[in-house]
């Protein structure tokens, strides 16, 4: 985790996670964190245009995908809707964090435009991007489960 | 009295989590619509009776401003209030959407009671409006 975003980005995902989903966010030592524990996880990215530009991306495993499914609809782990949804659970979280965290970190006069947040492929997220400003990620346990939230900003 | 409500979200999980909240705010509900983007609430709008819109902005196709650019050309905003639900914290864009007729706000994850209190608001504006065009439009000497 880096500097003030960083900070701004980890209170906001453990504030909306809990009223999301009754989720409670464990932040975990970038420094000893394994990134192979979310090698399969489901990433869901959006991107962020206005005074400044940028990329987030969530990364969580099947189970976190489903209990985050499950917790937002009030619906058992093993309800058939919970696993149909699971993938729009996680992009919808990822809506809620990324417009949430811009107005914290950037106030209220500022406008951004959020592009709708897709589901991808998994890239690594420890790769740096040579074309940003700042990069900040963070890992989180929940329920025994791990998320990565990353946040990239470009000029 | 009933509603018909239109629920105007891509996020289908958010769709049914607003249906189970305007059931645990006791609103009493007609018909629920479901619109994946402001294009498809459109082609409902179009169709069928809606009392109440709540919907989102940053959606695929149309969103939930250029939805409501439409809803203002085609003179839908004065007979169908409408609530936005988003992730939106731009008071500049807020107050854009105000401007434009919007007539409630609720910043998502949204709290039931918080709802609530927003939409027995704006229910509650909108009887009253219709109200007071009966009794503009009352002819003199008409009774109750």
């Amino acid at each position: 985790m880096g500097g003030q975003n960083g900070l701004i980005l980890d209170s906001v995902c453990k504030q909306k996670f809990e009223e999301l989903a009754f989720f409670f966010c464990e932040s975990q030592d970038a420094a000893a964190f394994d990134y192979n524990k979310v090698k399969d996880a489901h990433k869901a990215s959006m991107l962020f245009t206005g005074p400044k530009n940028g990329k987030f991306e969530m990364a969580a495993g099947e189970k976190l995908c489903l209990l985050l499914a499950s917790n937002m609809l009030g619906i058992e782990p093993d309800d058939g809707q919970a696993s149909e949804l699971a993938d729009d659970a996680l992009k919808e979280s990822l809506n809620v964090i990324c417009g949430n965290f811009l107005t914290e970190a950037y106030g209220e006069e500022a406008v951004f435009s959020l592009t709708a947040p897709v589901i991808g492929a998994i890239n690594d997220l420890t790769l740096i991007d040579e074309n940003a400003v700042s990069e900040d990620m963070l890992y989180f346990e929940i329920e025994e489960q791990h998320l990565v939230v990353k946040l990239t900003v470009y000029k | 009295m009933s509603y018909n409500i239109l629920i105007v979200d891509d996020s289908q999980t958010m769709r049914s989590v607003l249906v189970k909240t305007v059931a645990m705010a006791g609103i009493e509900v007609g018909n629920t619509f479901e619109a994946g983007n402001g294009k498809e609430a459109l082609e409902v709008l179009e169709k069928e009776w809606v009392d109440i819109v709540f919907a989102d902005i940053n959606m695929p196709v149309m969103n939930g401003i250029e939805m409501v650019e439409e809803m203002v050309k085609l003179g839908y905003m004065e007979s169908t209030p409408v609530v936005v639900i988003s992730t939106e914290g731009s008071k500049t864009r807020l107050d854009k959407l105000r401007e434009m007729g919007v007539r409630g706000f609720l910043r998502k994850p949204i709290s039931p009671e918080l709802f609530k209190n927003v939409v027995d608001g704006v229910l509650a504006g909108s009887a009253a409006a219709a109200n007071e065009t009966k009794t503009v439009t009352k002819q003199p000497g008409e009774g109750e």
